[in-house]
């Protein structure tokens, strides 16, 4: 049997972030797969999903995705590495509605008008996407944030704590959406607070 | 290959406007021969810039520490009259200065004015005095920068400990406000020559002028070496742009009633010098029809230089701002240098070298005196574009990097930052409708310029008609900080 592609490989990842050392990190993500990294508060799991991201720099280790390493000698800017992000700390943009900014990183090849209103309708969004993130609540701007990230044609979903903000029926929605994504083969790489029992973990460690 | 073209695309007009003029010329002057070398400004001039340091140093912490008092409050406390506060503090500072020393001296003699301000103090005062509104401007934009989550919390401290933090944390802006308008001061282009002081500038064009221009250009290149290390360490803050903008309104804010008494305080100088210009300028019975006339001609000469210093402005502050977004410190330094020097320095330089150079029709258009202007506003374009890039959040900032640079720069970060940019092209606009030094020697024949008209009147003692021609500019300047204050005040 063949192996799955992978989707992401991190092999002994090392990051450091003022004083701490995060890792070393070894990861595997199929594609159409998911994993979170857990661990205290402090351990570094949001630290190792900007390292990925390339917002971050890395010290040592390697991170390949879809097969291209991003640690070679060239650089390759984020928006070159085919991911789509949600990060810890709100970060819509608010000059602009909720549809504009999944349409602006969606380009020509990420989701269409269409297709970002019926992810919208997913998200019990749908009559929100006019607004611009001001006007949202928490919960909505976080659930909004995770509609901008789909619409990106990113095939590795980078989500931190990406539940955090919502109640029972709003996490419901989003892990509807994301099991969807996957099974339309784009992978998902999470940083959690706590172990789920659907998703493969890996525990982060950091020292100081 | 990018990031060259992104460093060097926004300094294209300083390089011509500025720099290869400056060093051409110097090189026709000798400054840069054998013997100029040998000749390298002496023991004779370390007087004289030291005098200029200590006064511009003086000012700068004078200016800065009044500027920071009046930022804390203002952002800090609520009241009915901040808006009028910040709009007239402005206005004073819009003014141009040798309109208010003329109109001073007009109410109250030149005698008692001169003796005022004859010594190192006075100067440092005069300075400090006028330059106080805009290192208040400077911080109340970079108030714009608390994220939203502190400034609530801050809310909830008793007022005097949340004015206290809000002080501690404005201290670092402070500081480098200090240091930029060390910069804007260094050149002390508004001293008058009674004030007793003989500056940098004073000597460089003394020497360009009466027959000794090597050791002229040496002394300017000696001031720039001097200053570069500083403005380099200026910027160096520029890679971690991770501040958001202040939010949620006024709501919250305490009202102290004590603030209110030091911001009239504060106020009374301001409105006092709107006072004596207008008493100065009110025409007598005979005279209403043609102060009419004056003011009317005054109106329509700012409506007609409006649009080139519009355009000077946004291009200066676009190019600040470019270089900014794209961490180029170099180039940041290479646009502030022409604002150290005075103006009249880089009008020579564009004299005696481009202008042969250019098609006879563009003789007739303000276009070298439009360059000369753009180059003057280098620090205010810089400072603008390093402010501006630290306002995006860093999470907004990390969204942006997923999508193309060129649609993140234009999409995302140029609206992002126009809370900032958009102040700084206004603030630019007044300060080139009142240059004088390039537009005396740049300006086209018959070209309108009102500082032009100003310095005229001035020059001839008509104090009333350039009374009614700096009221017109103060009222012009009111309405343009009026401008600016509103998102301030909304925190938007």
């Amino acid at each position: 049997m063949l192996e799955q592609a992978a989707a992401l490989e991190v092999d002994q990842l090392v990051v450091q972030r003022g004083s701490t050392r995060i890792g070393p990190v070894t990861l595997k993500i199929g594609c159409g797969s998911r994993l979170a990294l857990t661990g205290p508060t402090g351990a570094g799991k949001s630290s190792v999903l900007l390292a990925v991201a390339g917002l971050l720099p890395i010290r040592s280790g390697s991170v390949v995705i879809d097969g291209k390493s991003m640690t070679g000698g060239s650089s390759i800017e984020p928006w070159q590495r085919g991911i789509s992000w949600l990060g810890q700390e709100r970060g819509l943009w608010p000059h602009l509605t909720v549809e504009a900014q999944c349409l602006l990183v969606g380009g020509s090849t990420g989701k269409n008008r269409d297709q970002v209103r019926t992810l919208a309708v997913d998200l019990d969004i749908a009559d929100l996407i006019d607004r611009r993130p001001g006007q949202l609540s928490g919960g909505e701007a976080q659930r909004a944030e995770l509609l901008r990230a789909v619409c990106s044609p990113g095939s590795l979903l980078l989500l931190d704590e990406p539940f955090s903000a919502q109640n029972e029926a709003g996490r419901g929605l989003m892990k509807q959406l994301l099991d969807r994504e996957c099974e339309q083969g784009k992978s998902l790489l999470l940083a959690l607070h706590d172990t789920q029992e659907e998703i493969e973990s890996v525990q982060i460690q950091s020292e100081i | 290959m990018n990031r060259l073209v992104g460093l060097l695309s926004p300094l294209v007009l300083v390089m011509f406007g500025f720099y290869i003029p400056i060093i051409w010329v110097a090189i026709e002057d000798g400054a840069l021969s054998l013997e100029g070398i040998r000749a390298l400004p002496g023991s004779g001039d370390a007087p004289v810039i030291l005098a200029t340091i200590r006064v511009a140093g003086l000012a700068a912490l004078l200016a800065t520490a009044i500027g920071w008092l009046d930022a804390v409050l203002l952002a800090g406390t609520r009241g009915r009259w901040r808006s009028i506060v910040v709009i007239l503090l402005l206005a004073s500072f819009l003014i141009p200065p040798a309109a208010l020393a003329s109109a001073v001296q007009a109410c109250i003699g030149s005698s008692s004015l001169r003796v005022t301000v004859r010594d190192e103090l006075g100067a440092v005062l005069m300075l400090a005095l006028r330059w106080a509104p805009m290192a208040a401007a400077m911080l109340l934009g970079a108030a714009t920068m608390w994220p939203l989550a502190q400034e609530r919390s801050l809310r909830t401290l008793p007022p005097l400990a949340a004015l206290l933090t809000r002080a501690r944390a404005m201290l670092p802006g402070a500081l480098r406000c200090a240091g930029l308008l060390l910069l804007l001061l260094i050149p002390a282009a508004e001293l008058p020559s009674y004030a007793g002081v003989e500056t940098v500038s004073q000597r460089i064009l003394i020497r360009l002028t009466v027959g000794d221009p090597a050791a002229g250009w040496q002394l300017a290149f000696l001031l720039v070496v001097l200053a570069s290390p500083a403005i380099f360490l200026l910027t160096r803050a520029l890679e971690d742009p991770s501040r958001s903008r202040r939010g949620g309104g006024i709501e919250g804010l305490p009202k102290v009633i004590w603030a209110d008494r030091i911001l009239l305080v504060r106020v009374l100088p301001a409105v006092a010098l709107i006072m004596i210009l207008a008493i100065t300028a009110w025409p007598r019975a005979s005279e209403l029809a043609v102060a009419g006339d004056e003011l009317l001609s005054a109106a329509l000469a700012i409506g007609q230089e409006l649009p080139r210093a519009l355009l000077a402005s946004l291009v200066a502050v676009l190019c600040g701002w470019r270089l900014a977004d794209g961490g180029h410190r170099i180039g940041l330094l290479l646009l502030c240098l022409p604002t150290l020097l005075p103006g009249s320095l880089g009008a020579i330089a564009l004299v005696s070298t481009v202008r042969p150079m250019l098609p006879p029709f563009l003789d007739d258009l303000p276009f070298l005196l439009t360059v000369a202007q753009i180059c003057k506003l280098g620090a205010l374009a810089a400072a603008a574009g390093f402010v501006a890039t630290r306002v995006l959040p860093a999470a907004e900032r990390d969204a942006a990097s997923l999508i193309p640079p060129t649609t993140a720069r234009w999409r995302v970060r140029f609206p992002r930052a126009l809370p900032v940019l958009v102040p700084a092209v206004v603030i630019g606009i007044a300060l080139v409708m009142g240059e004088v030094e390039s537009t005396l020697l740049l300006a086209p024949p018959g070209h309108p310029s009102t500082a032009l008209e100003l310095h005229q009147l001035l020059h001839f003692r008509n104090d009333e008609q350039a009374a009614r021609l700096a009221l017109m500019l103060a009222l012009f300047g009111a309405s343009m900080s009026a401008l600016i204050v509103k998102p301030w005040r909304r925190g938007e």
